[in-house]
């Protein structure tokens, strides 16, 4: 299951990053790494932006690095 | 010798950099208002020492353009002092960056937004985080300049930093989580979204509409200008200085000062939005709808900024991290209409509309909608994906609002002053002496031979006057030439309803001034700033004489000339999603 099937209020413990190395970087400074909680706060309407939250901040990812962050409940 | 200011975005740096330095940093409550390195002079623990503002860096292999311009500046200062700021929220996250960007070098941790972490139930001990991390420590917030120096003086005595792990055991305990009520409104689409229109709404309400705030003001200083300064010139006896005043400086400059307070509300009101954390909330909410036209829910950010200065919204591109969108956005923010056309919207509004507001409006809607249009004609391939942190939603402070709406209205007199005058000197001179140097009327003086054979451009909207066409290509060299240009040559705009719209068309599409071009130069190289420069001039002329057409009637047709645009976007729109590989090849965004 990927971050893009998280619905608005769901936890979830993230299982792999799957995207470029600067990408990957920058989202584990933002605290999206293997093994942290990751909560869902909001989802577009249109579900094309995922407004989360990890222990270091909250931040807003399109459907594209959803899709591309594997989770487990 | 330099002493870097570095951190995450919207940490705080430019905001210290101020306070340090006296600087005039742009500051603002959105990730990226840095893009290039700002150096200044002062004075720390008795030495002069250049104090440098750099661009934010989230990870030491950094993504966007202004993150590697960081690093670079960093690598060629391998021995400067640093003071990393950060968040008190974000310490933990921020430790690690620490010792990759302060490895080998004399640091300091400076503390920001501490007021805001204690409310939320953070706990911070400084005297333990400073013994852990072998480095000074100290909380900016709320401390007075002096303090604030010799806080940051301890720096150039610090220790030279050395890698090592910080446990936050003891040392940090984060704030509460989970969106405040506030954000919950704030980041719902169906509520939002309708309050930003309505706050736009009332914010060009209260600049723009008849017998409001904007109005009431602007109409004072035309009066100061008209009813006493001009009658008080009237009574020089020189008839060549008579003539400058009365007829050249005081019309034409008091016709661009007296716009000074309707410019001044628009800017508090965008000071405040970008003050109030909203724009990053707006990026998040019309991420989707910039999707379908090639842009980034990033882009809002620079569109909005388009609304003060081209500019300077222009140098906001450098934080987008895909080149491509960098090169659309920047083709689109012209048709954003700056506060500099703001004078010229007023001066031919009322020609064609009764309450110029909702010509002013018009305008306004119709460059935006322009500027997607222009997206989504240039839109190539997939898109960057889209990444951005919620900076902290706050009610804006009162002192920083002043302070930057205080230095816009000090950069536009200044602009006034300098170039607007001179151009209204030269052009008062120009117009109002024929080539023996005798005073003479505008159509036998030497601005009419010089300019006589321009008189053809707008001739096709009913306006075969060299003087009109001056006044829309001195707009090249600042926006606010147009509207003086106007005043000095008639004193209010002497065409009918069509012309109006037409002439107002072609400031709202046309290239923007050289400032702007020397931005756009800056980001993506001369040739192409002034290839876009000479296509938007061409286009905007064209434009006008399209709007002419419309207004005289032609309405009816404009279905039939739009059809074949629609049907090409359509096509093109259908063919990328079908062929269109999956995945975004981002274009190397190296230099």
């Amino acid at each position: 299951m990927t971050l893009k099937d998280c619905r608005q209020g769901e936890r979830a413990r993230v299982a792999g990053v799957h995207t470029s190395e600067a990408l990957g970087a920058r989202l584990r400074a933002l605290g999206l790494f293997c093994g942290a909680e990751v909560s869902v706060l909001r989802v577009s309407p249109r579900r094309r932006v995922w407004l989360v939250e990890t222990a270091f901040s909250t931040f807003a990812l399109g459907a594209e690095i959803a899709e591309s962050v594997e989770v487990t409940a | 010798m330099k002493v870097l200011l570095v951190g995450n975005p919207n940490a705080g740096k430019s905001t210290l950099f101020n306070a340090l330095a006296r600087g005039h940093a742009k500051v603002g409550n959105w990730h990226g208002v840095t893009v290039g390195a700002l150096e200044k002079e002062t004075t720390l623990g008795g030495r002069r020492v250049t104090l440098v503002d750099l661009p934010g860096i989230y990870t030491a292999e950094g993504m966007s353009m202004e993150e590697k311009g960081a690093r670079s500046y960093l690598a060629a200062h391998p021995t400067a002092p640093v003071l990393f700021v950060c968040e008190c929220g974000a310490v933990e996250r921020c430790l690690p960056l620490f010792f990759a960007l302060a490895r080998g070098r004399r640091a300091a941790l400076v503390l920001t937004k501490a007021k805001r972490f204690y409310a939320r139930g953070g706990k911070l001990d400084l005297r333990l985080l400073e013994k852990r991390l072998g480095a000074p420590v100290f909380v900016a917030e709320g401390l007075r300049r002096g303090a604030l120096l010799a806080q940051a003086a301890r720096v150039l005595s610090a220790p030279v930093v050395a890698p090592r792990y910080v446990s936050p055991d003891g040392v940090f305990s984060p704030a509460r989580a989970g969106l405040s009520r506030a954000d919950a409104l704030l980041t719902n689409a169906w509520f939002a979204l309708p309050l930003f229109l309505l706050l736009l709404a009332a914010a060009f309400y209260l600049t723009f509409a008849p017998h409001c705030l904007g109005d009431w003001m602007k109409s004072g200083i035309e009066a100061f200008f008209s009813e006493f300064l001009v009658a008080r010139a009237q009574t020089v006896s020189s008839p060549v200085v008579r003539s400058l005043l009365a007829d050249g400086l005081l019309p034409s400059l008091g016709g661009v000062l007296s716009f000074l307070p309707q410019i001044a509300l628009l800017m508090f009101f965008l000071i405040c939005m970008e003050e109030s954390g909203f724009l990053s909330r707006l990026a998040c909410l019309t991420d989707g709808a910039f999707a379908a036209v090639g842009l980034n829910g990033r882009a809002v950010f620079s569109l909005v900024m388009g609304f003060g200065c081209t500019a300077a919204a222009i140098l906001t591109t450098r934080g987008l991290d895909d080149r491509r969108v960098q090169r659309r956005t920047i083709l689109c923010l012209p048709y954003i209409s700056c506060s500099a056309k703001l004078p010229v919207y007023l001066t031919l509004a009322a020609s064609f509309f009764e309450n110029a507001f909702y010509g002013v409006m018009l305008l306004y809607a119709l460059g935006v909608a322009l500027a997607l249009a222009v997206a989504l004609a240039t839109k190539r391939g997939g898109r960057s994906p889209f990444l951005l942190e919620l900076a902290p939603l706050q009610i804006p402070r009162p002192l920083f609002v002043l302070k930057a709406l205080l230095f816009q209205i000090k950069q536009f007199i200044i602009k006034v002053a300098t170039v607007i005058l001179a151009f209204f000197l030269a052009s008062w001179l120009l117009s109002s002496f024929d080539w023996s140097f005798r005073m003479c009327g505008a159509e036998e003086s030497m601005l009419a031979g010089i300019c006589g054979g321009l008189k053809w451009l707008f001739a096709p909207v009913g306006m075969a006057d060299w003087r009109i066409a001056y006044a829309a290509l001195a707009g090249l060299i600042a926006k606010e030439n147009v509207a003086g240009a106007i005043a000095l040559f008639y004193g209010a705009f002497p065409y009918g309803a069509a012309s109006a719209f037409a002439f107002s068309v072609f400031v709202l599409t046309c290239s923007p001034c050289v400032s702007a071009i020397a931005a756009t130069a800056h980001e993506l190289g001369w040739k192409r700033a002034l290839a876009y420069a000479a296509f938007q001039t061409v286009s905007a002329l064209l434009a006008s004489y399209l709007a002419y057409f419309l207004w005289r009637g032609g309405v009816a047709l404009l279905p039939l000339a739009l059809a074949p645009v629609a049907a090409y976007l359509l096509i093109r729109n259908l063919h990328e999603r079908i062929y269109r590989p999956r995945g975004h090849d981002a274009e190397n965004i190296h230099r």
